[in-house]
């Protein structure tokens, strides 16, 4: 199992248990649909159905990746512990359905009303799977939760600690959070009236998803990046950039998936519906520079000065002080110019940022950690000598600024220059090596502040600022060259597997060290650990996601290419169902 | 009681007294912040002379351990003090010779130093690592490395101390904190200690001797004249007969039990003394001296934040996160690299308040729970509880919590984590 398909794996039954489902197709030879066992309230929805080789991937993977919190996941730990690998194959290994949805009733036990799931099952071996369920009942005994057996509408069903109530509805077997809603699917399985939906995800993928809007609200995703800080230390540009995303989806409509896969290749695609004066028409596309040192490339398609003016409705309370400090603390840097009008508004929406990997100009700059080069990439409306003028003399301020605060800390300063390169001219920054440096023994190892040689540099209408003045050098060759990438969309992912496992592998020995200290890791298990994520970053090969305004909805797409001869996503919407 | 002398002589098992398992456990706690049943074993196997004599090696690291300290020393580059302090946990919870830490940790409260106003995370690591290194030898050279420690000039101000304009604070504190004591030298001592040390100053993180700024005229120090500089400013208090005792009767604090009377005092300074200031020697002295092992050390002293959050987790066996360790140490008043002042942390009762109770109570939950805010790791421990807690509180506390305590331990438990958040939180416990 590699590590893209665990992933979206992970993030497709996240997304599940998350939030919302619908209406089931019916199974020509069940003698009940999940659209029966479940009326009303469902949150989400997600199929696998016969003959799906995610029936074949997805045991193993909830055996192996997923970690499940609370009484679910020590009973699954404590099952890991005795079953084989076969054992969830045996239980999930045919067509499953799984339905999240809110209850609200308390018929069999005093359960509150909470978010709920229901799988429905259909074992390859009834028999065997059976024999798994008894297997499954003696861990849950050893891991010391209670058990009960009882009788439901003629139905025996049997919980499993808290968290857990399974029964078998003929050879489906039907496996519920609570028993409330194992009790719903009884009187489903019982009641042929009960109406179905008529709208449902696509049928004949390898997954569909479909999540109602009526709880996605509580999905997290751009409306808690928008609305909500993110954790304890809220990222407030975060909340502005996807905040006029976020504004665009609308409060109803489902929102439709769908998951197809080969060997090499992988895609997930979602659309979400958008409100009536969200954006419908394909923007322009952006060319981004590229050098064969691109690790990762991202692209987002925001207004700044809209942004900056609108930011108390798009960032959360919490983070307002912080702005308003900001938008002084910038304004200052730009000779007291104001940052929306006078120098965001003079931005086209176009905002791009490019990861690479550090290429060192001096060897005796080399630090002992190489971190990646980071270079935004940003584009002038217009040619204007005086927005330009500002922003150097903002940069400039700024490193002022930071050498102040550097030499009270008695680090190293940085020392400016402006170096030409091809009629361009580099504005850039370098530490002061050996001067009033923290740590200036021979034999200290050079500090990771060595990573930092901020560059600023004016292409014609394009702006690059970054980290690295030989990434920012780079990159300005690339447009020169017109060695570019056309991005359309609203927003753009791109990460190279390959090149980032590289770049883990330079930074192997203080990431190891990382997990000596957080986690108490013996040395040897976190080099180990670290081998295998840069292992399996290299198999994961690349990486792309964007979004994408269509007519009515947002098209969110993720795409996983495996390094290997056989690049096509199959689609398999031919197969059987 | 026995005289303050016969105090200070080797605690002779059989005769003195048994050498069991509430000893070793003592021991242990002592010597290496705490242990396992299995290492409290080991000494009993090998006998109280050679069991501290084990216990005090420092040997260079290796093995496992020594490649644990290579992935460590990747992580300085990033010049993050809580990754800094992250990286000294982590020493203490996985070095097979613990009592290197513990006496590093010590004379970083007698030398206290902060980051706070050294700025400088790398500067403190390699204070740090001298007092590692220097800690358990000769205390001469030790004070001699302080003298010249970048850490140690920036926070007392020696870029300050000027032929022309001298600075006292290193002088002052030299004699005050770090040798003597309060009372055992005048204000003219000071001064001309101060105008010795003048020109030793700090660039680029390194010492650098500003010769232009050193004062190299007579000067009279603790009765000792002639052109002194620093080197024999620091002779000069060894030579004190208040040396001794001071920094003794600190080491007989942190490792017997506090406020040796002054005869005890006097007694403890002389064995210093006749141990050429050697830090090992003496330490090995006291713990195996009849004071160690008396009633009234057992069980004596407030175990500092460091101390219980360590020794906890020692004794449990467990892996934890070191960052959150630390954290969690911050929070019980005790932030390593950060003392509160030159006096470095007061100790003792000083440790236990409203605050610092709730913090430990909250260390004691936290270590119980796998997976928690420390990640911990599972112990897998499936042992009856009444054997869980009958180790514990023998290694913990010898086994010294009322019946009725212990009882309700195990009735009151419905869980492992349960029963061992009850014991780590015992008021028992807080003492080692």
């Amino acid at each position: 199992m590699s590590i893209c398909r665990a992933l979206l794996i992970g993030l497709a039954w996240a997304a599940c248990s998350a939030a919302p489902a619908r209406a089931t197709p019916q199974e020509a030879d069940a003698a009940w649909t999940l659209d029966q066992l479940m009326p009303g309230g469902r949150l989400a929805w997600a199929r696998v159905p016969d003959g799906s080789s995610l029936a074949r991937d997805l045991p193993p993977a909830l055996l192996h990746h997923i970690s499940l919190p609370g009484e679910l996941g020590e009973l699954l730990n404590s099952w890991r512990e005795h079953a084989d690998e076969g054992a969830l194959q045996e239980l999930l290994g045919g067509p499953s359905e799984l339905a999240v949805y809110q209850t609200e009733g308390q018929r069999l036990s005093g359960s509150a009303g909470a978010r709920q799931v229901l799988l429905a099952t259909r074992p390859p071996d009834c028999q065997r799977a059976r024999a798994r369920i008894d297997e499954l009942t003696a861990a849950c005994a050893r891991a010391g939760m209670p058990t009960h057996e009882g009788s439901y509408r003629g139905v025996t069903y049997r919980r499993l600690g808290r968290q857990l109530v399974l029964a078998w509805l003929g050879e489906q077997l039907v496996i519920a959070s609570n028993d409330e809603l194992l009790a719903d699917a009884v009187d489903g399985s019982r009641d042929p009236t009960r109406a179905r939906s008529a709208s449902k995800p696509p049928d004949s993928v390898e997954l569909a998803l479909a999540l109602d809007a009526l709880h996605r609200k509580d999905f997290k995703g751009l409306r808690m990046a928008r609305r909500r800080p993110v954790g304890r230390d809220a990222l407030p540009i975060l909340q502005l950039l996807l905040g006029p995303l976020g504004e665009q989806l609308a409060d109803s409509g489902w929102a439709l998936g769908t998951l197809q896969h080969s060997a090499q290749a992988l895609s997930l695609e979602l659309n979400l519906p958008i409100t009536d004066g969200g954006t419908r028409a394909a923007a322009s596309a952006i060319d981004l520079p590229m050098s064969e040192f691109s690790l990762a490339a991202a692209v987002l398609r925001v207004d700044l000065g809209d942004v900056w003016r609108r930011r108390e409705a798009l960032a959360s309370q919490q983070v307002q002080p912080r702005l308003a400090k900001l938008d002084r603390s910038i304004s200052m840097l730009f000779a007291g110019r104001s940052l929306a009008e006078d120098v965001l508004s003079r931005l086209r929406p176009e905002l791009a940022l490019v990861l690479g990997s550090h290429a060192f100009e001096r060897d005796d700059s080399i630090p002992s950690l190489r971190l990646p080069a980071a270079c935004l990439v940003a584009r002038l409306r217009s040619r204007d000598d005086s927005l330009a003028s500002l922003l150097v003399v903002a940069f400039q301020s700024t490193l002022a600024g930071v050498n102040m605060q550097r030499a009270e800390e008695g680090h190293a300063p940085f020392l400016l220059s402006s170096l030409p390169h091809r009629g361009v001219i580099l504005h850039s920054a370098q530490l002061l090596a050996g001067e009033g440096s923290g740590d200036g023994s021979p034999t200290a190892p050079l500090s990771a502040d060595f990573n930092l040689t901020p560059c600023l540099a004016l292409v014609g209408d394009r702006l690059l600022l970054g980290s690295s003045t030989a990434q920012v050098r780079r990159l300005v060759d690339a447009l020169l060259d017109e060695e570019t990438r056309s991005v359309r969309g609203l927003a753009w992912l791109a990460l190279d597997g390959a090149s980032l496992a590289d770049e883990l592998e330079q930074a192997r020995l203080p990431l190891a060290g990382r997990l000596v200290l957080l986690r108490g890791s013996s040395a040897d298990d976190a080099l180990s650990e670290v081998d295998r994520w840069v292992a399996e970053l290299r198999d994961a090969g690349r990486l792309e996601a964007d979004l994408t305004s269509m007519p009515g909805s947002l098209r969110a797409r993720l795409q996983l290419q495996r390094p290997g001869p056989d690049a096509d996503v199959h689609d398999e919407r031919s197969g059987d169902d | 009681m026995p005289a303050s002398s016969d105090q200070l002589l080797p605690y002779r098992p059989g005769i003195d007294g048994p050498f069991g398992r509430t000893q070793a456990n003592h021991l242990l706690r002592r010597s290496s912040f705490g242990g396992t049943a299995a290492e409290r074993d080991a000494l009993l196997d090998q006998g109280l002379p050679a069991a501290v004599e084990r216990l005090t090696a420092t040997p260079e690291p290796s093995g496992a351990f020594a490649d644990e300290l290579q992935l460590l020393d990747a992580l300085t580059p990033l010049e993050d003090a809580q990754l800094a302090r992250a990286a000294w946990v982590a020493r203490m919870l996985h070095d097979p010779h613990p009592f290197r830490e513990l006496l590093t940790l010590f004379w970083h409260g007698h030398f206290a130093t902060s980051i706070e106003k050294v700025g400088r995370v790398r500067l403190m690591q390699r204070q740090v690592a001298m007092l590692r290194e220097r800690g358990p030898g000769s205390l001469r050279a030790l004070l001699s490395a302080v003298a010249h420690d970048p850490a140690m000039i920036i926070w007392l101000d020696g870029n300050a101390n000027r032929r022309h304009h001298p600075n006292e604070n290193f002088a002052r504190e030299l004699f005050e904190l770090f040798t003597l004591g309060e009372g055992q030298y005048a204000e003219a001592d000071v001064l001309e200690a101060a105008r010795a040390f003048s020109g030793w100053h700090e660039s680029g993180g390194r010492f650098r001797f500003a010769a232009g700024e050193h004062d190299d005229g007579h000067k009279q120090v603790l009765g000792a004249s002639g052109t002194l500089d620093g080197e024999d400013v620091i002779d000069a208090a060894l030579a004190h007969p208040a040396c001794g005792e001071h920094v003794g009767s600190a080491l007989f604090a942190y490792l017997v039990r506090p406020d040796p009377g002054p005869e005890l005092r006097r007694s403890l300074g002389a064995l210093y003394r006749e141990s050429d200031y050697d830090t090992r020697s003496f330490c090995r002295a006291l713990l195996q001296s009849r004071a160690f092992f008396a009633p009234e050390s057992r069980l004596a002293l407030v175990r500092s934040p460091v101390a219980l959050a360590v020794g906890s987790v020692r004794s449990l066996g467990i892996s934890v996160d070191s960052r959150a360790l630390a954290l969690a140490m911050a929070d019980m008043g005790q932030s390593l690299l950060a003392p509160p002042s030159v006096k470095g942390w007061d100790g003792g009762g000083a440790w236990l308040n409203t605050a610092t109770l709730l913090a430990r109570a909250n260390l004691a939950v936290a270590l119980a729970q796998a997976g928690g805010p420390l990640g911990v790791t599972p112990s897998g421990d499936e042992r009856p509880l009444q054997r869980v807690r009958d180790e514990l509180l023998d290694l913990l506390v010898d086994g010294a919590v009322p019946g009725w305590v212990s009882e309700r331990l195990v009735s009151e438990a419905n869980s492992h984590a349960g029963l061992l958040a009850a014991i780590l939180s015992l008021p028992e416990v807080q003492y080692a």
